[in-house]
């Protein structure tokens, strides 16, 4: 048996932005939004659409949050703005984490009763607390932001909300926010997107729909990965953002392993390492302990990556992510043995469970990050 | 002088009906327009610097952001059914839409089919009642007007509209200022300044971008403001027109006038939400 829930409200097309925004919020009836991006992106273009798209006599509160604010800060900092503005509406756009962290944002919010019953959502679900809008405007990362589940932030992870309750109320995808990106970004995006569909659809959770929004988002990512380094036509980043949100939205079915993982030594490095660089090295080593369990399921990723029948699933990935301009080890972006002994723990008692057909120990975490440390 | 038998707004946008004997000055809407002669003087819709006839044989279709005008043709009133439809409305209702609602020619062959639907439109305008059925008919008549409009007309490329517009930082950039300081006396020259381009080049780039000067794109904004004022508030025309950065309620009447077509006060005294 399944409970399958059908999602939420998703504009996708180029140049969307403006009408896109400003219909959600005027069919909301939300005129005072507090926007939570980082400082890059309040002073870019980007900001300037954005801001442009609102109904008149909207009193919008801008929530700048820094790289180095940790997530507990930013999440804090969130709700004083929040309940400061008397505002009724959260916007993030841009970085894949500070639509993360709006996500779980809501929760506390719709504890403290500040969205108000009038427009707040209310998704069918086992939750009867209301939660505060939120509309996320992903930018080159997508909506590929890590799960919060360092010890800081477990509280949160027990919510009562289920996954598909910490969508957004909608999410404007516009691939033109999207040209210019440096491949490095892309490159990491990408990679982020094709574990997530991966990793949705080699979930144990019995879910035919998001089976499919994964296989899709993989084909589109395979596709395109390596073009989208070299070529910025809007057709090849518009299929890029495609799988990205497919990634996003085929995640109802749980977390995986190689995310957990990410967000883990993120949080034991207290720094936000790319999660794309720490997907591109995990994977393989996932793939790699589920083999035996799922050889059948890892047939589909096979035939959409063209890997080559000498080789294993696991290694196939791992050539496939080969050359990708990003770090070869966790050496290189600043993991020592000691930040992997603390993620390795967190990854198992603490935060949600993988979604993997096995569930990796400690061992098993430890292991698959020493290889590529 | 101009006036207004109904004025309906809702979740679809707005829709009116007009005696119109003055001209309305070049503007623009956000919303796809659309302009259906339904008896007295004839019209012309000038857009684009192309005139259209608004007469019993078509309708005019005017997209987002297409600067246009209307004048008549003589002495006497031109009555006509205006619809401004929100592109996002369209869209929630007919899935294979394209967002922008961007219509494909400027005039629409009358047919039975939208003769039909305009008296349907008109007398539920006219009666103020049936709200769900003048919704269900309003999207109907866009429906047929928007697939009419393309029928001989060249697919546009999406990609090659999006890349043009909102492409120049500068352009942005000046359209948030606008949405930011649209109550107080924008100086064009200086918003110019502001992004760093001289006036002429600035208003050729925003031309080139938005389809509309820069003076157009503000008047709408103010135009935008001023009727959800009328509407929605309390507050007195003249505070309206101060409110707006109007040195007097005259010149804010001159100006909603041959923007909107009627004056500010007899809007508010025949719109109405649904």
């Amino acid at each position: 048996m399944a409970l399958i829930t059908y999602l939420t409200r998703v504009h996708f097309a180029d140049g969307i932005l403006e009408e896109a925004l400003r219909s959600e919020l005027e069919h909301h009836g939300r005129k005072r939004p507090v926007v939570i991006a980082d400082k890059g992106d309040f002073s870019s273009g980007f900001a300037d659409r954005l801001f442009a798209s609102f109904p008149i006599r909207t009193k919008a509160v801008q929530c700048e949050i820094p790289d180095s604010m940790s997530s507990r800060e930013a999440l804090s900092l969130i709700q004083k703005k929040y309940i400061g503005h008397r505002a009724d509406a959260l916007i993030a756009f841009g970085k894949g984490r500070l639509i993360g962290l709006a996500q779980f944002a809501r929760f506390p919010l719709a504890e403290l009763g500040s969205a108000d019953s009038k427009s707040a959502d209310t998704k069918p679900g086992r939750c009867k607390t209301k939660l505060p809008n939120l509309f996320a405007v992903p930018g080159i990362d997508g909506l590929t932001a890590a799960p919060i589940v360092s010890a800081d932030h477990s509280a949160l992870t027990n919510t009562r909300y289920s996954m598909s309750e910490r969508l957004p109320t909608a999410i404007i995808c516009d691939p033109t926010l999207t040209l210019g990106a440096d491949s490095k970004s892309s490159a990491s995006a990408g990679v982020n997107a094709i574990t997530r569909c991966i990793e949705a659809y080699l979930s144990n959770a019995y879910n035919p729909p998001a089976d499919g929004i994964a296989l899709d988002g993989l084909q589109r990512s395979a596709s395109n990965l390596h073009r989208v380094l070299n070529d910025d036509r809007l057709e090849v980043r518009r299929e890029m953002m495609a799988a990205s949100l497919n990634g996003a939205l085929a995640q109802q079915k749980g977390i995986g392993a190689s995310q957990a993982m990410g967000a883990a030594l993120s949080s034991a490095a207290r720094a936000e390492l790319d999660q794309g660089a720490l997907l591109r090295l995990f994977l393989p080593g996932v793939l790699r302990l589920n083999a035996v369990p799922l050889k059948d399921k890892y047939q589909p990723i096979r035939r959409i990556l063209g890997i080559k029948p000498r080789l294993s699933l696991a290694d196939g990935v791992r050539v496939f992510f080969d050359r990708l301009p990003l770090p070869a080890r966790l050496s290189e972006m600043g993991v020592t043995r000691k930040h992997i002994g603390r993620a390795s723990s967190m990854v198992v008692e603490h935060g949600e469970p993988p979604a993997s057909a096995t569930l990796p120990d400690r061992a098993d975490v430890a292991a698959i990050m020493h290889s590529v440390l | 002088m101009s006036h207004a038998l109904s004025v309906c707004h809702g979740e679809f946008g707005r829709a009116a009906l007009y005696m119109l004997d003055r001209t309305i000055i070049t503007h623009a809407h956000r919303e796809g327009h659309l302009i259906f002669y339904l008896g007295g003087r004839d019209g012309r819709v000038i857009i684009n610097g192309f005139p259209y006839a608004c007469d019993g044989s078509h309708a005019i279709a005017v997209s987002p952001w297409e600067p246009h005008s209307f004048e008549t043709n003589g002495d006497g009133a031109c009555f006509c059914l205006v619809m401004y439809i929100k592109p996002m409305w369209f869209l929630e209702n007919n899935a294979s839409a394209e967002y922008a609602l961007n219509f494909g020619a400027p005039a629409v062959r009358i047919t039975p089919k939208i003769s039909d639907c305009i008296k349907r439109l008109t007398g539920l305008l006219m009666d103020d009642e049936s709200r769900d059925l003048f919704d269900t008919m309003l999207f109907e008549t866009t429906r047929i007007c928007f697939e009419h409009s393309w029928k001989n007309a060249r697919p546009l490329s999406p990609l090659q509209r999006a890349r043009c517009r909102f492409s120049d930082f500068r352009v942005r950039r000046s359209l948030r200022f606008m949405q930011e300081n649209l109550t107080y006396d924008v100086e064009m020259e200086c918003l110019a300044r502001q992004v760093g381009l001289s006036r002429a080049h600035f208003f050729k780039l925003f031309k080139r971008q938005m389809g509309v000067t820069p003076n157009i794109y503000l008047n709408t904004l103010r135009s935008e403001q001023a009727i959800d004022d009328l509407l929605t508030t309390p507050k007195t025309v003249t505070d309206i027109a101060y409110d707006l950065g109007f040195s007097s309620q005259a010149s804010f009447t001159r100006f909603f006038s041959s923007n909107v077509g009627i004056s500010p006060s007899e809007y508010r005294r025949v719109a109405h939400v649904s």
